[in-house]
């Protein structure tokens, strides 16, 4: 699913790693999500959107699902 | 390289390890070599698994046995799932195959307990070392997608 996690993290002055560590998951799963190879749960979705201070449906863009 | 992946490379060449090891011990018995070489070869066997668990639990924190013990979080679970689940469908078709080989096996003639042994223990042997092989392939492709 296309999302503006990279951009909003770059805004914040966020690393992958930092990221990561604010929503315990790991780096890898971060530099996933930002290039659309996995699709995070609920739950993370939702703590990835308060850690980047907006909500899923501005973080996520569900229409820009790759096929 | 994530925590997960270095798991299950590690357990990937330990395994492939005690695998030769283990061959090594069947070989000992079945070709009947001297039983020091067996004995000793048991001793390394133990040893290597003993070297296996400790590495395991002191470099990469696993306490627990349990199915996901490698998962670092949800993303490492879901590929977890992904390749159970193939080698479980592996294992799955590998058993059935090696009671349609035991089948065939009787059938050809080979009615000799030793004989019949060797083979079960020699394509046992073999279906270890490919889903071996298959986990290791698979967590690379998954994790890498």
């Amino acid at each position: 699913m296309r999302n503006s996690i990279a951009v909003r993290r770059k805004q914040r002055q966020l690393s992958q790693a930092e990221v990561a560590v604010l929503t315990n998951v790991t780096r890898q799963t971060i530099n996933a999500i930002e290039n659309d190879k996995y699709d995070p749960s609920l739950t993370l979705a939702f703590e990835l959107a308060a850690c980047l201070g907006t909500t899923v449906d501005e973080l996520f863009d569900f229409r820009g699902k790759r096929e | 390289m994530s925590g997960a992946r270095r798991v299950v490379r590690f357990t990937f060449w330990s395994n492939f390890g005690t695998f030769l090891l283990l061959a090594l011990e069947m070989g000992s018995f079945m070709y009947h070599l001297p039983l020091m070489v067996s004995l000793v070869t048991a001793l390394i066997l133990a040893g290597a698994v003993f070297f296996q668990v400790w590495y395991l639990r002191h470099h990469y924190g696993v306490t627990k046995v349990e199915e996901f013990y490698l998962a670092g979080d949800e993303r490492d679970r879901n590929i977890a799932y992904r390749v159970h689940n193939s080698c479980l469908y592996f294992l799955t078709q590998a058993l059935e195959g090696l009671l349609v080989a035991v089948f065939l096996l009787l059938l050809a003639g080979v009615t000799s307990a030793v004989a019949l042994g060797t083979w079960i223990l020699e394509i046992g042997f073999t279906i270890l070392i490919l889903s071996n092989c298959q986990y290791y392939y698979l967590w690379q492709k998954y994790d890498a997608a």
